[in-house]
């Protein structure tokens, strides 16, 4: 049984046919090469695995691809590019909170979440949004580190953005 | 060319890593992420029971799973049924392998049986679940103390389950202790640990049949043993085999040694004749990946009245698991690291080796140096009980004086003499015990504990051994277009090596850091050594490029010299030039004096030299226990720690915390259990419980530079310190906080359920619970 | 690991569901936010043949205020909407405060009410605290529809009553009253782990400090949650006190009777019983009586 699903992805349709149980991170990284969303347990627990899923955070393990079906995913890859860094990816690069990698792209995707429902999260509640998220590198300090500082420079821009209408 | 003027000061420097932006945008590839066209997928059949006879096994039903290529057992893939190629061992050790699949017997649960090959993981899964395995159970051996007359053997035609013995001493050794005036005995256990990398191990395997030639891409830690261990099991030369090591999704030890899988996936692609992928999930990471710790010590600690240590005995026992293939390495780094940075005079440390059935041990995180310190550090806190000493206090009183160092401890390790060679560790220690405020945490526990809380305080040094085995070489290669690249032959699994050995390499021939290339884990590159683990990469890779890079400079500027007539104090490089510092318009084309110096480069080939160097940690942490959850909270964290010459402080804070969170959750809630059968109780991460940012405090990080004297450049590994005193001064902080209720915490985890069961035990021999 | 092959349907509307259901019995599984299902399915605990998806059936999701307050909610409403609706908090707000407890916001953003009650999972927040506040739930099949207390979907750790060709469908929630206190606390080992035990409690005290009204359960400490009826009982007439509180945790801790060897034994959870019941029954108090003093009472 293979059934064609028709979504978007960072921005662009896309098209697959897959097999009911293939998981959305699979089709993700096989069907869609977008290889940026790593499955490190396949149950739901450590949190690599999480896109966006209409702008909300999805653990894509625990998803099977034809649900996705006519939605709007988000990994990695449309987060940011080499080209054009997130404010996010470059705060992570700044205050070294990563090491390994593996982990990182479900962390960025968390983050972004949080930053855009609290703004101005304050170190515990940075801590408390990412309990989602397994690290066995970093030890977590220099993650909150990075979501401070692009916390702050996703402000500064706001306010730039801000200033910039002002008469 | 001159260092102190120039831009070219980048040893030191707080630096982003160069290699982040691939991780940070989804294209970094790891080895499950390699694609090959007409590429089948693997999945293993793994035994379900800790020891058994295989009576039978039947593949054919997984042949018809649609989806299914080919599947095999054992007896049918009779060109790789030979034991895995293992680590260096100490000479005397029986090492033990298994085949890269089971043929007739299968020794712990997880042990492979059976390869499927699918065009797909799903379908490879569906045929491994097809495959029919008739086994008859056999006893299981589970503890690792066993009576030899009573235990069953492991492997066929061997007296007993010890497969090593080795002793390291000092002094008079046990002798010493009967003249000790205070003598303390304890038994301390540190249980089994798994290290869960967030990368569940995986390989891809590729044939080129013309050519006659095999890659293998595998997330190893050690790219020469890998392309050696391929050669040999696959009985292929080795020019014609690579290996290329993709970004490893962390490691921290249990990726440094050989797996069937890998033989099984390059075999199958040489075999079938198409790219062949394997990739584990995480209850395999579990069952079937090295596990960690696993010690049983039983120790006297012989002390004078004023507590200065006499003397240190300690019998142990390493619980190898099913086969002895890593187990040797962590039990020696915990008899030398058990010294710590005191003055002991007489020691002996002597250790069993013996199987179970259970998965095989290895090095984790500090790779027995935790267990070690533990012992030390916790016989230590036990004689501070028997001589009415302050815990501080008796270490303080024991600790090597800096004029003390060299220091030769009298253990000998490969036949050579231990010697700490530098650092301040009485001055490091008292950073710490100022740094928690370890005289003002009495009234504070007091006042605490008036209001129903808990808080305990800990406090544990270590020396960490770094730097073994030196010998790496590194290439560094200019170009004619200033071009460098640096090839060494360790592999980076998240410490940041590309850019910290770029930051030497930049330093020492003096060129701008953003010409600098560094290429690692290719075995084609021709460069060899022994690999990542003990922390050993920056010392030893980073000499060796350290020394050719001079090398390399030293050719540059005797070219340049003569073409500019000047010193060579006074040259620069600059852009594409090399110019005299000052004058501008004396300048030469970097290319023309490539070209005089070498031709269309100038390579050099250098071997780090040198012996190992032991760098002072110290660990204070303050945690608040709950009575009734029995849940520990850490309050505060100090860490002061000497890193030597540190080549780039944001990765040395980065490994140093992130070592310290393993050290956490290994105390406080990991727990790598089996039950008397034999059956692995914690394979989820549900029931194998890792930190989480909510668990983590803030770590607060001292440092000490003494440069190590036993390597050229100064350098120290750190990889692994945080790790090292944590088990020890978590253990003392939250027996600490417990001491109204009078338990004594020997073995570790301690989780909840562990704290429960003591407390219950003390409640049964009549203490308050 | 992957999950084995299903047929797959989803269909679009309550009734084809159901429809489905009745056609396959036990052959097929509803899949809701998949939180749970797919989880077991990709570690193989549970291989069904055929998967009817509910995620395209629009009537099952709603929130509307019950007549007479409380909450009438669609099983298939997000936990995440369950958590930051202010029309569930203005219903009953311990309902939001047990939402906001269940795992992480990726988990929240696709499990569901009605997913989230039926995977009857041991230690759980919502099967807990919708108990302790007599839920009901509605349980559809094809043609028939019946109501029952929502304690009565829980069988057995992680298994409900429901027959294979039903469904849960809704849960009515009663009113939380604007003077009572409520507290759910829980035990983790760590917060990437689940919990082991979860207590909730809801009071309501007169203003001499006398419990008027107690409820109160616990999930963690047996299969299926404990609501914990002689305790409400022995409370009603005492005065809120840490002694009175104490007793009554002692006396509901040796209920416990759940344990396993690595998260948690029958001991260590007795002893969260205790700690989590004493600790959960002073909240409520605290925030009863708080609650009284803003009502003007």
């Amino acid at each position: 049984m293979v059934e064609e699903i028709a979504l978007v992805v960072n921005g662009k349709p896309a098209t697959v046919q897959v097999e009911p149980r293939r998981l959305l991170a699979d089709v993700l990284r096989e069907e869609l090469r977008l290889p940026g969303t790593h499955v490190a347990c396949g149950y739901g627990v450590c949190g690599a695995c999480t896109v966006l899923l209409d702008g909300e955070p999805v653990r894509s393990c625990l998803m099977f691809a034809v649900q996705a079906a006519g939605r709007r995913v988000t990994t990695v890859e449309g987060l940011g590019t080499a080209e054009h860094l997130h404010p996010l990816q470059r705060a992570f690069w700044e205050e070294h909170g990563l090491q390994c990698g593996f982990c990182t792209p479900g962390f960025l995707l968390t983050a972004d979440y949080l930053l855009r429902t609290n703004p101005h999260p304050t170190r515990a509640e940075i801590r408390e949004a990412l309990v989602g998220n397994i690290c066995r590198c970093t030890g977590y300090q220099f993650i909150v580190n990075a979501v401070e500082r692009a916390a702050a420079a996703l402000a500064g821009e706001a306010a730039e953005v801000a200033d910039g209408e002002r008469p | 060319m001159s260092r102190d003027a120039t831009s070219t000061h980048y040893i030191g420097e707080r630096r982003k890593r160069i290699e982040d932006v691939p991780l940070l945008t989804g294209t970094g590839e790891y080895a499950s992420d390699l694609r090959f066209e007409h590429m089948a997928e693997l999945a293993i059949v793994r035994s379900p029971h800790p020891h058994a006879r295989i009576v039978r096994v039947d593949a054919a039903p997984a042949r018809a799973v649609p989806g299914v290529i080919a599947a095999f057992s054992a007896r049918e893939l009779p060109e790789v049924l030979k034991p895995l190629p293992g680590s260096p061992r100490a000479p005397g050790s029986r090492f033990v392998a298994p085949t890269p699949l089971a043929a007739d017997v299968v020794r712990f649960v997880g042990e492979p049986v059976a390869v499927v090959v699918a065009a797909d993981a799903y379908s490879a899964q569906d045929g491994a679940a097809a495959v029919v395995v008739e086994y008859a159970p056999l006893p299981a051996v589970v503890d690792v103390e066993q009576d030899p007359a009573t235990t069953p053997v492991i492997h066929d035609g061997w007296a007993s389950n010890v497969v090593d013995h080795f002793v390291v001493a000092a002094g008079e050794g046990a002798r010493a202790l009967e003249r000790a005036p205070v003598v303390v005995e304890e038994t301390l256990a540190i249980g089994r640990l798994s290290a869960q990398p967030m990368e569940p191990r995986a390989v891809a395997a590729v044939y080129d049949a013309a050519a006659g030639r095999l890659t293998v891409y595998l997330a190893t830690q050690s790219v020469t043993q890998a392309h050696r261990g391929f050669s040999e099991m696959l009985g292929l030369p080795l020019e014609r085999v690579r290996v290329v090591v993709p970004n490893i999704g962390g490691a921290f030890g249990v990726k440094t040694r050989f797996y069937g899988e890998e033989v099984l996936a390059a075999h199958l692609a040489m075999r079938l004749g198409r790219p062949m992928r394997w990739v584990g999930d995480r209850r395999e990471e579990f069952t079937v990946t090295n596990q960690g710790r696993a010690q049983l010590h039983h120790v006297r600690i012989g002390l004078d009245h004023d507590g200065h240590i006499l003397a240190f005995v300690d019998h142990f026992l390493q619980d190898a698991g099913a086969y002895n293939i890593t187990a040797s390495g962590p039990a020696i780094n915990a008899a030398i690291t058990a010294h710590g940075p005191y003055r002991i005079p007489h020691l002996e440390m002597a250790c069993d080796i013996v199987l179970t059935n259970t998965t095989p041990t290895g090095p984790y995180r500090g790779a027995g140096r935790p267990e070690g310190a533990y012992v030390m550090e916790r016989m230590l806190d036990r004689a501070a009980e028997a001589t009415g000493l302050d815990r501080a206090e008796l270490r303080r009183r024991n600790l090597i004086r800096p004029e003390e160092l060299p220091y030769d401890t009298g253990m000998k390790r490969q036949d050579r003499a231990v010697v700490f060679d530098a650092g301040d560790y009485p001055a490091g220690f008292e950073q710490v015990v100022r740094a928690i405020d370890y005289e003002g945490f009495r009234a504070r526990q007091r006042a605490e504990r008036e209001r129903g809380v808990y808080l305990g305080i800990g406090v544990a040094n270590c020396l960490e051994m770094s730097g073994i085995g030196l010998g790496d070489s590194a290439r560094v290669h200019l170009d004619a277009s200033g071009d460098v690249v640096v090839m060494t032959a360790v592999s980076q699994m998240g410490q940041g090596h590309p850019t910290a050995y770029a930051q030497i390499a930049a330093e020492r021939l003096g060129a701008p850091i953003e010409r600098v290339r560094v290429i690692e884990g290719d075995s084609a590159t021709g460069v060899e050594g022994i690999g990542t683990f003990a922390s050993r990469s920056t010392v030893a890779a980073g000499n060796a490029i350290a020394l050719a890079a001079q090398r390399v400079r030293q050719r540059l500027l005797d070219a340049a010299v003569q073409q500019l007539e000047a010193s060579a104090d006074d040259l620069e490089w600059q852009g594409d030039d090399i110019v005299v510092r000052g004058t501008p318009g004396r300048r030469v084309a970097l290319r023309g004096v490539v070209a005089q110096a070498g031709g269309e480069n100038i390579k050099e080939v250098a071997s780090s030299q040198g012996t190992p160097t032991f760098g002072f940690q110290g660990h204070g942490v303050i945690v608040a226990v709950d009575p009734d959850l029995l849940t520990v909270e850490v309050r505060d964290y100090v860490i002061c720690h000497d890193a030597g010459t540190v080549v780039n402080p944001l990765l040395a804070e980065g490994q140093t915390i992130g070592a310290a969170v393993q050290g956490l959750g290994n105390v406080t809630s990991e727990e790598m259990r089996y039950d008397a059968a034999g059956q692995p109780l914690a394979t989820t991460l549900h029931s194998y419980v890792l930190p989480s940012s909510v668990d983590t405090p803030e770590y607060r990080l001292y440092e000490q530079h003494f440069p190590a004297r036993t390597n050229p450049e100064g350098f120290r590994g750190l990889g692994e310190g945080g790790t090292i005193p944590s088990l020890p001064a978590l253990a003392q902080a939250i027996e600490d906080a417990l001491s109204p209720f009078g338990v004594r915490l020997n073995a570790l985890p301690l989780t909840p359920q562990r704290l429960s069961e003591a407390l219950q035990q003390q409640a049964g021999r009549g203490g308050a619970a | 690991m992957k999950p084995r092959a299903f047929d797959y349907y989803a269909p679009a509307s309550l009734d084809e569901a159901l429809a489905l259901l009745a056609h396959y019995g036990a052959r097929a599984r509803p899949l809701a936010g998949g939180q749970s299902l797919v989880q077991l399915m990709n570690m193989r605990e549970v291989s069904p043949e055929i998967i009817v998806d509910l995620n395209h059936a629009p009537e099952l999701v709603y929130v509307h205020t019950a007549a007479g307050g409380g909450l009438v909610v669609g099983a298939m409403t997000r936990l995440q909407h369950l958590a930051t609706s202010a029309a569930v908090r203005g219903g009953n707000a311990a309902v939001t405060q047990a939402a906001n407890q269940v795992a992480f916001p990726a988990v929240r953003s696709r499990g569901t009410l009605g997913g989230n009650v039926a995977h009857a999972e041991p230690g759980a927040q919502l099967p807990l605290v919708l108990s302790v506040l007599d839920a009901q739930v509605t349980v559809a099949r094809q043609g028939a529809r019946r109501t029952m207390p929502l304690a009565a979907v829980f069988g057995s750790a992680r298994e409900n009553t429901l027959a294979p060709e039903e469904l849960l469908v809704e849960v009515w929630i009663p009113p939380l009253a604007l003077t009572a206190g409520y507290a759910i606390c829980e035990f983790r080992r760590g917060h990437s782990g689940p919990p082991l035990v979860t207590v909730a409690t809801i009071l309501e005290l007169d203003d001499a400090g006398a419990i008027v009204t107690a409820r109160m359960g616990v999930s963690g400490a047996s299969d299926v949650p404990l609501r914990l009826r002689e305790e409400e009982s022995l409370l009603v007439g005492q005065t809120a006190s840490e002694a009175t509180f104490a007793s009554i945790a002692e006396r509901a801790a040796a209920r416990a009777q759940r344990g396993d060897p690595v998260l948690a034994g029958v001991d260590l959870r007795r002893r969260a019983v205790r700690a989590l019941l004493l600790r959960a029954l002073t909240d409520s108090a605290a925030r009863a009586t708080q609650a009284e003093r803003q009502e003007g009472l």
